[in-house]
């Protein structure tokens, strides 16, 4: 009879987050209204401590454990300590706005640890039984705090189009899954693969597609991407930041996983599948940006072009480790650059009200620190140096174009930089060229500040010197090979 | 007359059925409660193969599942279980706010957002 565990120290981080949560849900419980600034502040200093169970795991593995179900490796803590740093910065965006809130401040501080946990335990999936349970986790807090704003119909609306979509998403891949089980005769993601290459059929590939179906929702691929926009947009905007970067990342960390075992069911036939889908989603995201007035709607179509860059990751990761390195990279410099976009769209937002692009106008003149900042987070999400942006794209259009035939990724890549140039530009031009308003920028809080700063700081040292980056990146892409 | 005994195979067509039958539902119901229904169908169909796979061991040669010897599939099904009454949980809440911000359940008519 072999031990259900050894080492409980593996998930000291899961348990460092999920203990936080349920703190915060205890001290919302126990305290009254007026220490609201005190429950933000324990859900964002928890998210920071849980960072050190984290790191102290640094090298650890790749081991598994509980029979296999939970899988340490560099790449989940890597992984790991991203969302985790995610989350705090949330955290820091979310405090003063949803402030005024008449009921629900400390639940929602507690769901979005919900959600950091989901997000670490998607890192770690080593079973399917794990995968869907921490993807169902992720799905259901994310619908909640989607529809957070109870009163506004919009914040509603995106909480409805996130479930129905999410819920039929995961109803396909649970079949899926439940196909899988049946014709491998297991649930571990590492055995699927033998298995599946030894008594392949169409089958295999239909409950392969199916799960792919489910993951792909879950980054908002095409053509499961419909939901984002009008989720992004509807949602409350620090809800949306971390919507944008926290399940995409885990996300692709489960594709990276899942189809590195489901591929055996028809080997030849899914890199090019994901090579086509990783084009059509860089396309579709970036040319219907282009006509967004709305800035948040604009961000979200460039999350779905993301998913198309990293996914470049995924598929050239089959051929040559470097894909790996690349995708984690990336991964790390999209969170910073994405949620610093949102953090400056958060404070124009609170002063104009709305998150138009015209709203942007003039805030050069209002704000020149700020249309900086903008400016920083907008050439690295189109991948212009100094900036951790485009360190992250050469390494993924490198990686591709190092493996045969998949040049045309890294074209098509770099035909999709040029056109999400014209509508990041686009913000610049309305802050640095129209004119500005009357009003000035009232005071930003400090919260949000330091989210800014944290954000500005990382996207510029990992344009400027990435080495560092690069070697955690190397590490993280090793352990996942030799398991 | 006899019947022939009720084996793998009849589950698996059963499945198949609810799953599609839930999936048609998802996509053509114009109420959200309908929508809701439709997604447990999915839920369900997917919990019977993982229990008939469990008894009745796998499709494939190599799988190695002997009738009854594998518990994975049970245990799966009940996690499904309860996470599908999660999900229900929180679908109803949703649909109960929109209804009072909107007073409306049909999702085609929620639309302040496009493109």
């Amino acid at each position: 009879m072999p031990k259900p565990f050894s080492d409980i120290s593996l998930i000291s981080p899961e348990l460092v987050v999920a203990a936080i949560a349920f703190a915060v849900l205890v001290a919302d419980l126990v305290f009254p209204r007026a220490w609201r600034k005190e429950i933000a502040l324990l859900a964002g200093l928890g998210l920071v401590a849980a960072l050190l169970p984290t790191a102290s795991l640094w090298g650890r593995g790749p081991v598994s454990e509980f029979s296999g179900a939970f899988l340490v490796d560099n790449l989940a803590l890597a992984l790991k300590l991203l969302f985790t740093a995610a989350g705090a910065m949330t955290v820091l965006m979310s405090a003063d706005y949803f402030m005024g809130l008449r009921k629900g401040f400390g639940e929602y501080f507690a769901l979005l640890c919900f959600f950091v946990l989901a997000l670490c335990f998607m890192a770690s999936a080593g079973d399917l039984i794990v995968l869907y349970i921490a993807f169902e986790l992720s799905s259901i807090t994310g619908y909640l705090l989607a529809a957070w704003l109870r009163d506004d119909p919009k914040s509603n609306e995106a909480g409805l189009k996130y479930f129905i979509y999410g819920a039929a998403a995961s109803g396909v891949m649970l079949f899926g899954i439940s196909l899988l089980y049946g014709l491998t005769g297991t649930l571990e993601i590492r055995g699927l693969a033998d298995r599946l290459a030894a008594n392949s059929s169409v089958l295999g590939g239909v409950a392969a597609a199916m799960v792919l179906a489910g993951l792909g929702y879950k980054i908002a691929m095409w053509p499961f991407h419909w939901w984002a926009p009008d989720v992004y947009e509807g949602a409350p905007t620090p809800v949306t930041a971390f919507l944008s970067v926290g399940p995409k990342i885990a996300g692709l960390a489960l594709i990276v996983r899942v189809m590195a075992a489901i591929q055996a069911s028809a080997p030849d036939a899914w890199p090019a599948v994901i090579a086509l889908l990783a084009i059509i989603t860089m396309f579709t995201g970036n040319l219907l940006a282009i006509r967004q007035a709305n800035v948040k709607r604009m961000l979200a179509y460039s999350s779905i072009a993301h998913a198309g860059y990293l996914l470049i990751g995924v598929v050239v990761a089959w051929f040559n480790p470097t894909g790996l390195q690349a995708l984690v990279f990336y991964a790390v410099v999209y969170v910073f650059m994405n949620l610093g976009a949102f953090a400056v769209a958060l404070i124009v937002e609170a002063q104009s009200g709305n998150s138009l692009i015209e709203s942007f106008a003039g805030l050069a003149q209002r704000a020149p620190v700020l249309a900086a900042a903008m400016t920083v987070f907008l050439l690295s999400l189109t991948g212009i140096p100094p900036t951790g942006g485009f360190v992250g794209k050469l390494l993924l259009f490198g990686a591709a174009i190092s493996v045969p035939k998949l040049w045309l990724l890294a074209l098509a890549g770099i035909v999709n930089t040029a056109i999400s140039l014209y509508y990041y530009m686009n913000i610049a031009r309305a802050m640095f060229l129209m004119p500005a308003g009357e009003e000035r920028l009232e005071r930003v809080p400090g919260a949000l500040t330091a989210a800014l700063v944290v954000a500005i700081v990382a996207v510029l040292a990992m344009g400027v010197a990435p080495q560092a980056l690069t070697v955690v990146a190397e590490v993280s892409s090793r352990a996942l090979a030799s398991l | 007359m006899t019947l022939p005994p009720v084996g793998l195979p009849h589950y698996l067509v059963l499945a198949a059925l609810l799953f599609a039958m839930g999936l048609f539902a998802v996509i053509t119901r114009r109420h959200a409660i309908g929508l809701l229904l439709g997604i447990e169908l999915m839920l369900n169909a997917a919990n019977i193969n993982l229990v008939a796979f469990s008894r009745y061991g796998g499709l494939g040669p190599t799988t190695g599942l002997g009738p009854g010897a594998h518990l994975d599939g049970h245990i799966f099904a009940l996690m499904v279980i309860a996470l599908a009454a999660c999900e229900a949980a929180v679908g109803l809440a949703i649909i109960l706010r929109l209804y009072q911000t909107l007073a409306t359940t049909d999702p085609n008519k929620v639309r302040a957002m496009k493109w």
